[in-house]
């Protein structure tokens, strides 16, 4: 498979991100694929929505203005929405971020308490505070 | 028989403590002499400055800090153009 | 105004790190105001250490680069009030930060701090040259290896070189077990070799693993020969007198020993 770089995804490739998504728009600059895992150190920053086909280890920073979907595992650092949008959303496969940001909000995992649970999630902004709930179809607002 | 075999170890250097200790200390006088580079350059400056007080030097002043048998040895070689008179000491002095 | 403690050492993993972390807690649990400086930009350990590495929104670089106040990147400890991280960079370069700027930040943390603890990157580049700037004092750990011994050689004559006079040692890891049979070396004989000020000699530990996975300092587990250790390094290094711990003996004779000492 060739690398889709900032490419619009094909046709029944899950889209990504709100309705606001480039792929719709038909630009092609409004998303980055990464295929490779993102290690401590690595900071990518897009203005878009950024998609990352692998891991997100700790100490990894992915800085996006849209949305970040991480098909893997995220222990890193994810700020959807970077340029102040609460609208943004982080999904992940496993979502065990050591920070999440979104827009100007910030939040970490809880010190003590239950881990989190083996399925596919998302984190978006509800009455100013970022909850995660298990990533549904109807997140992809298809 | 017990008292025999630990002396036997001893008498023998099986610790590594003792190999470390020799080894640190060969390996530190070659640091030290290394870093002692900008030490040589500053000696070399105030050396021919005397030097050059009671002779004239053919060439540049050779001096070299190397180790030999676990100590640092500084070698100094002139070669010396001709002696000052004593009249040209005293300007000096 | 406070003191500045640089923790350094030329080698990597002889556990400064670790070091920086637990006298750091040591003089908060004393009740002093302490600020720890993580100078390995690009490589940061210490918040993962301290478990506080979710916390981090700022870091050093953002700083002096004036993204940030000093105040919004500094992080309050989970544990103590009087304790405070601020964290390198992880994402951006090294040179990011320069000696001068280091300086001025330490004077500032010293304004607030009693001491600013400082944890020093591997090495004898810029990073070294960052964390020894703002510093009064500087404290280098060795373990009792040739190669870390070495090291600690080479970073006492840069010390010097820098007007960093009379650093003191922490002697890290010692297996009494492997001293009794000879197989390593004696803590007087690093002190021999290096000719310098002991400040405190640490057990090999295996709670320090443990600690450092639960990101809580060892000083905290009650039982932990290490912690112990570290908390008597903390009091003299804070001028008090503190009787060396005699790692030759076994643990519990050591104590039955100091019991009756004490009559």
């Amino acid at each position: 498979m060739k690398l889709n770089h900032g490419l619009a995804p094909a046709a029944g490739q899950v889209p990504v991100g709100d309705g606001e998504s480039a792929w719709r728009q038909g630009t092609s600059q409004r998303v980055l694929l990464i295929r490779r895992t993102v290690r401590s150190g690595q900071r990518i920053v897009f203005p878009g929505d950024l998609v990352v086909l692998g891991d997100v280890n700790p100490g990894a920073e992915l800085i996006a203005g849209g949305d970040v979907l991480v098909l893997g595992l995220l222990r890193g650092v994810a700020h959807a929405g970077a340029e102040g949008s609460e609208e943004a959303v982080v999904a992940a496969f496993r979502l065990r971020p050591t920070q999440l940001r979104i827009g100007s909000l910030v939040s970490r995992p809880p010190d003590t308490g239950p881990g989190a649970p083996d399925l596919p999630e998302v984190a978006r902004v509800v009455d100013g505070i970022i909850v995660i709930e298990a990533l549904e179809r109807s997140i992809f607002r298809t | 028989m017990f008292s025999w075999f630990r002396r036997k170890r001893a008498d023998a250097g099986f610790g590594s403590r003792e190999q470390a200790k020799k080894r640190l200390a060969i390996v530190l006088v070659h640091d030290r002499a290394e870093i002692a580079g900008d030490l040589v350059t500053l000696l070399r400056e105030r050396l021919r400055g005397v030097l050059e007080e009671f002779v004239e030097l053919a060439d540049e002043l050779k001096v070299e800090m190397n180790t030999a048998e676990g100590a640092a040895i500084l070698t100094c070689a002139a070669r010396i153009k001709q002696l000052r008179r004593r009249s040209s000491l005293e300007m000096v002095g | 105004m406070g003191e500045a403690i640089v923790i350094t050492s030329g080698k990597g993993g002889v556990g400064k790190t670790t070091t920086t972390a637990n006298i750091g807690t040591s003089l908060a649990m004393m009740g002093k105001r302490v600020a720890m400086i993580d100078a390995d930009i690009g490589l940061r350990n210490l918040d993962v250490i301290m478990g506080l590495e979710n916390r981090i929104v700022y870091d050093i670089v953002d700083v002096v680069e004036g993204y940030c106040q000093l105040r919004q990147a500094l992080i309050k400890d989970k544990r103590f009030d009087n304790l405070y991280l601020l964290p390198a960079a992880q994402t951006k370069d090294k040179s990011a930060v320069t000696p001068k700027q280091m300086r001025a930040l330490v004077e500032e943390l010293k304004n607030d701090h009693e001491f600013v603890i400082i944890d020093c990157p591997a090495g004898i580049e810029q990073g070294f040259r960052n964390a020894i700037a703002g510093a009064d004092r500087a404290v280098i750990v060795c373990t009792p290896e040739v190669a870390a011994v070495r090291d600690a050689d080479r970073i006492i004559g840069l010390l010097e070189a820098a007007s960093l006079r009379h650093p003191q040692l922490i002697v890290n890891r010692v297996k009494p077990s492997m001293v009794r049979r000879g197989d390593m070396m004696q803590v007087n004989d690093i002190l021999d070799i290096l000719a310098i000020d002991l400040v405190g000699v640490i057990p090999d530990d295996e709670q320090i693993i443990v600690s450092s996975n639960k990101g809580d300092p060892a000083v905290m587990i009650q039982g932990s020969r290490a912690g112990q250790a570290y908390r008597n390094i903390a009091r003299r290094l804070a001028g008090e007198n503190v009787p060396f711990l005699d790692l030759e003996a076994p643990a519990g004779f050591f104590s039955r020993l100091f019991k009756f000492g004490g009559n």
